[in-house]
């Protein structure tokens, strides 16, 4: 293999791809990137086999070929190149050439016939979502999301694509909180519908590696894995076999109390309510208080060794007054998520779930589970 | 002695043996040996009296046949932990006669702070006299007693003349009297720790006392400073009587009647120990977070492992998983298992809960009550799990 590139738009695709490189691993392949020339283009791989993500872009090949190349060391030196053109040319003995400037670095490679070979992106089910949307739903459903090696189920993010209704939802919980963002599907492939559970990692690195602009990802769920393609880029992952609880009965079909209030001023008070009882090892830790009165939304917290806090905020209430306690970090990782000015909180009883919406949005809720105070 | 020296550390000499002596006077001046049943192989000496260690050499820890062979005529007594509760607790109730300053630190030692009742019952040293006589003549038990300015003074004090001892440690007496003692003498020096400081030249308490503090602190932390602070006779802890009133952790651990190889018999004790763990926890009305698992093979190779929990709980199925994974991330298959131990730690009041979306925790939360009121009211085995009726089972299903 020989190629010539520009030294930015390879560091550019190492670095797309080094998140997916297995870090502890008995499987040396696994710590390496494979390069692939072909066509005046490269495609870098990585995989830890269970996320991998592959990256194709344009490149001068003088010499089709692949190379296997340890990962963490390939990377160091090339983000440490000078910014001009290198050479990559594989030499006889198992080694690469990077040539730049009147200079060269030779590395070692590893054996391509070990690296794993890579799922086709197959399945019956493929729509496209704008990128903007997408990430707009990672963003806002991975909050709910567990992170309890001990249930991993919790630990995923469930996508049900509903083509009769044109509608595509992402579904998260710890079992605590519950996030629910629809999405409208492009060009649908099936009318059936279909779910899959994948892993927040992954979610959480597709939305790091999407670009902040216009366009489309294609997404292509397969029997265990699940695609996602832009461009170069595809990012792959094995899904979660477990079984997502029937989420739909927990949501409340009724609500004796609405409160609006400006999302700001509430994200401040909880905020700072929080900030009193943050000490993880206190019986209260997080628990804050919240009194909905005719005009107005009390907010108190106290911890015994520091202090109590107390704020009355102005509020549209309609309904009945409450009083519920619950975790206020729940709360504000919601409403950290939130972008209009207003929320919408509904309440129904002290223990039953807090409804939290954005004012004037319908494609996003969060329901919080109270704290019961013995 | 300076008028600085108010702490005392009394010490039950010889404890458990002592309790059987007090109770039965044919086995006073005979070589006592309190010791687990050889059968169920809990064949570890817990106690031996004074006549049995000086006379025979025996020690705490020795297995019942080491014991056996080097005291055949000793005299073999099964523990009875009632028993040393109900007699430690007549204990601490004399030392409360004196001070409510009294920390108890183990089942048979405890600190007091005599300050300020020199006008009621005289000097410190006269309190730690009529102290060692009370318990003697209304418990039947001789103590050693250390008194000091320090806690620490007043155990490292304790420790110097035993059975029946009185000794006082004050700030002058340290580099004569506590220097040349060997590092491991040092209250809170463990063999890893030995081992440590030997490779950097120290071996007796004076060593540590001289060395550079900074180089202690480089190498051990935070640490290294208080070893320093330790070995100059230094310690600003106070005695405090509520430190046993905020339970840390709630553990039990037990010696299985043969060695266990499969996970799945492990795993039926780790269940069974999750559930008496669970209990007391809730007894406590404690919630908890992080889970231990300890394990011994036959040849006594000692692992512990621990995983925090993303929640608290006190509910024996998330103690179970915790450890159930432990076990199979950390022990090898097939790996001879001896002793097996389960402990709750970062304990919280349990004050509130946090509801959950699908009901689990408060459906287990109501099995969980009515189990406890069982429990309460005819007896630990009165409901368990029906893997104790297999034949790992070790806790319940068994007379």
């Amino acid at each position: 293999m020989h190629i010539l590139c520009p030294q930015a738009h390879l560091v550019n695709a190492v670095q797309k791809v080094y998140r997916a490189v297995a870090t502890t691993t008995t499987y040396p392949a696994i710590t390496g990137i494979l390069l692939q020339a072909h066509e005046n283009t490269l495609t870098l791989k990585a995989t830890d086999l269970d996320l991998g993500i592959i990256y194709t872009f344009p490149v001068e090949v003088i010499e089709e070929g692949e190379l296997l190349l340890p990962a963490r060391i390939f990377t160091e030196m090339v983000r440490r190149l000078p910014p001009t053109s290198l050479s990559l040319k594989s030499l006889e003995d198992n080694t690469v050439e990077i040539a730049y400037q009147q200079s060269k670095v030779q590395l070692n490679s590893i054996d391509v016939s070990q690296f794993p070979l890579l799922p086709p992106v197959e399945g019956n089910f493929s729509f496209s979502v704008a990128i903007t949307a997408l990430k707009d739903a990672i963003r806002k459903v991975t909050i709910a999301a567990g992170n309890d090696d001990l249930r991993s189920v919790f630990n995923g993010v469930l996508w049900e694509l509903e083509p009769g209704e044109n509608r595509f939802n992402l579904v998260a919980t710890d079992t605590h909180r519950l996030a629910v963002y629809h999405g409208q599907p492009g060009d649908s492939s099936s009318n059936e519908t279909a779910t899959a559970l994948v892993p927040c990692r992954a979610m959480n690195e597709l939305a790091r590696l999407l670009p902040g602009e216009d366009g489309l990802v294609k997404i292509t769920i397969g029997e265990s894995q699940i695609y996602a393609q832009h461009e170069g880029l595809t990012v792959y992952t094995r899904l979660f076999n477990g079984k997502f609880p029937h989420y739909q009965q927990v949501i409340p079909t009724e609500h004796i109390c609405t409160i609006e209030i400006a999302t700001r001023d509430l994200l401040d008070t909880v905020e700072r309510a929080t900030l009193l009882a943050r000490d993880e090892n206190k019986a209260r830790a997080h628990i804050i208080i919240l009194q909905v009165g005719e005009k107005s939304l009390k907010i108190t917290s106290e911890a015994a060794e520091i202090g109590h806090l107390e704020e009355e905020l102005t509020a549209e209430i309609a309904g009945q007054p409450l009083e519920l306690a619950l975790n206020g970090r729940y709360l504000l990782e919601t409403l950290r998520v939130i972008d209009t000015e207003n929320v919408i909180l509904e309440l129904l009883a002290p223990l039953k779930p807090v409804v939290v919406r954005p004012a004037g949005q319908e494609n996003y809720f969060c329901l919080i589970l109270p704290v019961r105070i013995g | 002695m300076s008028s600085s020296c108010t702490i005392l550390l009394c010490d039950a000499n010889s404890f458990f043996a002592s309790v059987h002596q007090a109770l039965d006077p044919s086995l006073r001046g005979r070589p006592v040996i309190v010791a687990g049943r050889e059968s169920t192989r809990h064949g570890i000496v817990l106690a031996a009296s004074y006549e049995a260690k000086r006379g025979y050499g025996i020690k705490t820890g020795m297995t019942v046949r080491e014991a056996k062979s080097l005291c055949p005529d000793g005299v073999f007594i099964p523990p009875r932990h009632d028993l040393y509760i109900e007699f430690s607790t007549r204990i601490l109730r004399i030392m409360r006669d004196f001070t409510p300053l009294v920390e108890p630190f183990s089942i048979d030692e405890a600190w007091l702070d005599v300050r300020g009742c020199e006008n009621l019952f005289g000097s410190p040293l006269t309190i730690a006299q009529r102290l060692k006589d009370r318990i003697k003549t209304e418990v039947g038990i001789t103590t050693s007693i250390g008194l000091g300015p320090t806690k620490l003074l007043a155990k490292m004090a304790a420790e110097m003349q035993k059975p029946d001892g009185l000794t006082v440690l004050d700030y002058p007496d340290v580099p004569k009297k506590m220097w040349p003692l060997p590092v491991k003498e040092l209250f809170g020096v463990g063999p890893r720790m030995e081992a440590h400081l030997a490779k950097l030249g120290i071996h007796t308490i004076g060593n540590l006392a001289r060395f550079p503090v900074e180089a202690l602190v480089r190498r051990f932390g935070v640490v290294g400073r208080t070893l320093h602070q330790c070995a100059n006779g230094i310690d600003y802890s106070p005695v405090d009587p509520h430190s046993l009133d905020r339970a840390k952790s709630v553990g039990h651990q037990i010696t299985l009647p043969r060695d266990y190889y499969s996970y799945e018999d492990i795993e039926v004790v780790l269940l069974e120990l999750s559930e008496l763990v669970a209990r007391r926890a809730r007894m406590g009305n404690y919630q908890g977070r992080t889970v231990s698992i300890s394990l011994k093979d036959a040849e006594f190779n000692w692992l512990g492992r621990s995983y925090t929990l993303p929640h608290y709980t006190d509910t024996a199925a998330d103690i179970y998983v915790a450890a159930r994974r432990l076990l199979r991330r950390h022990w090898p298959p097939g790996r001879p298992v001896r002793l097996v131990g389960v402990s709750l730690a970062g304990l919280v009041p349990s004050a509130a809960r946090q509801e959950d979306l699908f009901g689990r925790v408060e459906k287990q939360a109501r099995l969980d009550r009515v189990c406890d009121r069982l429990k309460n009211r005819y007896g630990e085995r009165a409901v368990f799990r029906a893997a104790s009726l297999t034949g790992a089972g070790v806790l319940f299903a068994r007379g």
